[in-house]
C-alpha cells in the first residue's frame, strides 16, 4: 500500500495568513491538495500581538484548508519572520587527526560541532543552522572527506529568535492540536522555491516584501550567507498613501497595486485617477504622479535599508550576486518594482518565478513562502527516508531511476 | 512537471538551545481555545458518535418494524425479569378472590412466565360450578382470569346414606353441583327439584329442564308467584321424551300441594286456566285444594281436600 504524508505549510503574516496542504507520497512526489488564505488580525510587523484573535483566524483557516483537502494535516511546517529574529555566522575548526592527513567523518563532525557551540543569551532559541562551504587549509571544498589537509573549517549561518515570540506561534499550532515539525525563516523558504541550484551558486538576493516586514536572504556559492528582516512592508506603503491622499487604508491598498508605479518611468505628469472617497471628502481626481512618488519613495527606502544592512555586514559585492535580485511577496506585484530594484541595487532584478506546474490561483508571489515550506518538507521527507531506509528495494529502484523523485505531480 | 532537487541546507536546529525544547508551548494548560480547535479536536469522536447513534437507530428500526412479527423472544426476555404483581379476576357469578386463592394460590414471588396457566385453568374448571375459565397473561406483570359460572334454578337434596343428605344445586342445563358463594337467602328462595328416576334407579342425567324453565318463568312473571309460592318441582312423571305419553310437570306450593302441568301442551292456556280456577275458588272463599290438574285435554280438574272434584 502506498505511503503518503499530509503536511501543512503555514505562514502567519501581518496582512494575511496562508495555508497550503500538501500530500507527499511514497515516491516523494508532492500534490497540493488544499489552500486557504485569509486576512490577518492581531499581528504587527510579523509578531503576534493578540494571540486569541490570531488563534481564531489560524484555527479557522486550518480547518478550512483541511476541509478543502478532504483530510487532516499530520504535521506542520511554520514560517518565521519578525524583528526578533537574528543571525550570526559561526566558524568551527577541526585539526585533521589522521597521521596521513586524510579527512574523515569524525573531523567533519568535530568542525560542525565547534561551529554550533556558541551559547545564546537567556530567552533565545536556535531556529535554523545553515551550513556554508567547507574550507580545507583555506581552500573552499564541497565535500572534504578523503581529501588531504591539516585544518578543516566550516561556517554556519545560525538564526535564532526570542523564546516568547516563538512559543506564541508554537502554542497557536499546538492548540488545534497539531505538531510543528519544523520552523523555517520566511526568506529562506522563498529562496528554496524560487531559486535553482545554479542561481544559488552564482549568488542571489531574495527579497520577500510582505505586509508588515521585508525578509531577505543572500545566497553565495549555493549557500545562505545572510538573512535579515526590515520592519517595513507593503502595509506601510498603503498607510502612507492613505495619509497622503486622505483616504482609508483598504482604498489605498487597492490604489497601490492598481496604479502604484514604483518608478517614475512614465513621465505623463498630467495623468490623473479618480478616487472614490467617503461622504466627507467625496469623489475626487488625484494626479497619478503623486501616487507614484509616494510608492516609489517607500519602496526605495525598503531597498536602501536592505542594501545598507548588507553593506554593514560587509557582504555587499555585486560581483558575487550573479543571479541578481529576486523579488517576491504581495507587494512585488507593484508595477515596475523590479526597475526600481535594479536602480537601487545596481543589479539585475526580476520577479520570482518558480518552475512548479500549479494552477494560476496558487501561482502568486504572496504564496512563495508557503510553497517554499512545502518544498522544504519534501526535502526533509527525502532525507528522513535516506536515514531510515526501511524499503530497501524501493530505495534501490529510486537510485536507478532518480527522475521519479522530487516531483510535483498534480497541483490543484 | 519535474521538480529539480534542491539542497536543504537550512536544517532545523536540534541542539540544546533549539526551539524544539520550548516545552511551555506544548503544555495543555497554555493552549488557546477556539471553536475551530474544539470542533477539529472532536470531529473524530463525532464520527464514532454518529456511528453508535446509527447503530441504535437501525437496531430500533429492525426491532420495531422489521421483526415485529416474532415478538416471542421479547416476551420471554421481559417475563424472565417480571414478577406477578396483579391478578385481574372477573366472573359472571358469585365466586370471589378468596375462592380463587384457595383453588389456585398465586403470589408476588412468582414470575409471570413461570405460572402454568393451563394448570390453573384445569384446577378452576374441575369445579362443577364453573362452566368455563379463561386464564391469560397480560404483560408485563398481570394475570387475567375470567370465569363463566353455572346459574342454579333448583336445589336438590341428595341422599348420602339412609340418615343424611346433602343439598346440591341444579343448573339450567341440568348439571348438579355443590354450590359455593351463594347466600343462604338465595338458596332458600330456590325451589326443590324432585328429579325423574331413570329405569336404572338413578336420577342423573337430569333432562328436560329447558322445558321446565319457561314454565317456571311464566309463573314467576305473573301474579301467580304470590298466590301459589312454588316450593318444589317434581319431574317424577317427566322423562323429557316427547314420544312418551302423559308427560307431567308437577309443581308443589305451600297453598296447593299439587299442580300438574302437561309438559307438551300450551303453557299459556294452562296458566290461563289456573288463573281462572284460582279466581273462581277465591269467589268460593278459597277452599283447601288438594290438586289442580291442568294436563287434561280441553279441561282442568280440581280436587278439594274434602274429596270433591270439579272440572273446569
Amino acid at each position: 500500500m502506498a505511503y503518503s504524508k499530509v503536511v501543512g505549510a503555514i505562514e502567519i503574516g501581518t496582512s494575511k495568513i496562508a495555508i497550503l496542504v500538501g500530500e507527499i507520497s511514497s515516491n516523494n512526489t508532492l500534490n497540493i491538495i488544499g489552500h486557504y488564505s485569509v486576512q490577518s488580525k492581531g499581528v504587527k510587523k510579523g509578531i503576534i500581538v493578540d494571540l486569541h484573535s490570531v488563534g481564531e483566524i489560524v484555527h479557522h483557516a486550518i480547518v478550512q484548508a483541511e476541509n478543502e483537502a478532504g483530510t487532516k494535516i499530520e504535521e506542520v511546517y511554520l514560517a518565521q519572520t519578525g524583528q526578533h529574529l537574528s543571525g550570526v555566522f559561526n566558524v568551527g575548526t577541526a585539526n585533521v587527526v589522521a597521521s596521513n592527513g586524510v579527512v574523515c567523518q569524525a573531523d567533519v563532525d568535530k568542525a560542525k560541532e565547534d561551529a554550533k557551540r556558541p551559547q545564546l543569551p537567556e530567552g533565545r532559541s536556535f531556529i535554523n543552522h545553515i551550513r556554508n562551504p567547507y574550507s580545507l587549509d583555506g581552500v573552499k571544498v564541497e565535500n572534504p572527506i578523503h581529501m588531504e589537509g591539516k585544518r578543516l573549517q566550516v561556517g554556519y549561518w545560525t538564526i535564532h529568535g526570542d523564546n516568547k515570540i516563538l512559543q506564541d506561534s508554537l502554542r497557536l499550532i499546538n492548540s488545534i492540536p497539531l505538531d510543528v515539525e519544523d520552523m523555517i525563516v520566511a526568506s529562506i523558504a522563498c529562496g528554496n522555491v524560487l531559486l535553482q541550484e545554479g542561481e544559488k551558486k552564482v549568488g542571489a538576493l531574495v527579497i520577500d516584501i510582505g505586509g508588515g516586514t521585508t525578509d531577505f536572504a543572500l545566497y553565495r556559492d549555493g549557500f545562505v550567507v545572510y538573512t535579515g528582516i526590515i520592519p517595513v512592508g507593503g502595509d506601510h506603503i498603503s498607510n502612507d498613501l492613505s495619509i497622503g491622499l486622505r483616504t482609508n487604508v483598504s482604498t489605498a491598498d487597492g490604489l497601490k497595486l492598481r496604479e502604484g508605479l514604483a518608478i517614475d518611468a512614465k513621465k505623463d505628469t498630467k495623468a490623473t485617477v479618480w478616487l472614490i472617497g467617503n461622504q466627507s471628502i467625496g469623489d475626487r481626481e488625484i494626479p497619478l504622479i503623486s501616487i507614484h512618488k509616494i510608492v516609489e519613495s517607500r519602496i526605495k527606502e525598503i531597498f536602501e535599508l536592505v542594501r545598507e544592512e548588507l553593506e554593514s555586514a560587509q557582504l555587499w559585492n555585486t560581483d558575487a550576486i550573479g543571479t541578481g535580485v529576486i523579488l517576491t511577496g504581495g507587494s512585488s506585484r507593484i508595477e515596475c518594482i523590479d526597475h526600481l530594484a535594479t536602480k537601487v541595487f545596481e543589479l539585475k532584478a526580476s520577479i520570482g518565478m518558480h518552475t512548479w506546474d500549479i494552477s494560476e490561483e496558487l501561482n502568486l508571489p504572496e504564496l512563495s513562502t508557503v510553497l517554499g515550506l512545502l518544498s522544504f518538507a519534501l526535502g526533509v521527507n527525502e532525507e528522513k527516508k535516506k536515514k531510515n531506509p526501511k524499503n530497501v528495494i524501493g530505495n534501490l529502484l529510486r537510485n536507478f531511476f532518480p527522475a521519479s523523485s522530487n516531483q510535483v505531480k498534480t497541483i490543484s | 512537471m519535474k521538480f529539480s532537487k534542491r539542497s536543504n541546507n537550512a536544517v532545523s536546529s536540534k541542539g540544546k538551545q533549539s526551539w524544539h525544547y520550548l516545552k511551555a508551548a506544548q503544555s495543555r494548560r497554555s493552549s488557546i481555545f477556539t471553536l475551530s480547535s474544539f470542533f477539529r479536536r472532536f470531529k473524530g469522536y463525532l464520527k464514532y458518535g454518529f456511528a453508535i447513534v446509527s447503530i441504535f437507530c437501525l437496531t430500533y428500526f429492525f426491532k420495531n418494524f422489521v421483526f415485529q412479527v416474532t415478538p416471542s423472544a421479547d416476551i420471554e426476555n421481559v417475563s424472565q425479569l417480571t414478577y406477578l404483581k396483579k391478578v385481574l379476576f372477573q366472573t359472571d357469578g358469585v365466586l370471589d378472590e378468596s375462592w380463587l386463592s384457595r383453588v389456585a394460590p398465586l403470589n408476588r414471588k412468582m414470575k409471570l412466565m413461570e405460572i402454568n396457566i393451563f394448570e390453573i385453568k384445569a384446577r378452576i374448571e374441575s369445579y362443577d360450578q364453573i362452566i368455563q375459565a379463561k386464564v391469560s397473561r397480560e404483560f408485563p406483570d398481570t394475570l387475567k382470569i375470567n370465569l363463566k359460572e353455572s346459574k342454579p334454578i333448583f336445589k336438590l337434596n341428595t341422599k348420602v346414606n339412609e340418615t343424611s343428605s346433602v343439598l346440591k344445586l341444579v343448573s339450567l342445563t341440568g348439571d348438579v353441583y355443590e354450590g359455593e358463594g351463594y347466600s343462604i337467602e338465595y338458596i332458600k328462595s330456590l325451589p326443590y327439584l324432585i328429579p325423574y328416576q331413570h329405569p336404572n334407579k338413578k336420577y342423573l342425567p337430569i333432562k328436560g329442564l329447558e322445558v321446565v324453565t319457561p314454565l317456571l318463568d311464566l309463573i314467576d312473571n305473573s301474579n301467580l308467584k304470590d298466590r301459589i309460592p312454588i316450593i318444589a318441582v317434581s319431574l317424577k312423571s317427566f322423562s323429557a321424551d316427547p314420544d312418551f305419553p302423559g308427560q307431567i310437570i308437577e309443581f308443589k306450593s305451600s297453598k296447593i300441594p299439587r299442580i300438574l302441568f302437561s309438559a307438551y301442551h300450551d303453557f299459556y292456556v294452562q296458566i290461563d286456566r289456573l288463573n281462572h280456577i284460582l279466581s273462581y275458588l277465591n269467589g268460593l272463599g278459597n277452599p283447601d285444594i288438594e290438586r289442580i290438574d291442568l294436563s287434561l285435554k280441553g279441561s282442568a280438574a280440581v280436587q278439594l281436600k274434602n274429596g270433591k272434584i270439579d272440572l273446569f
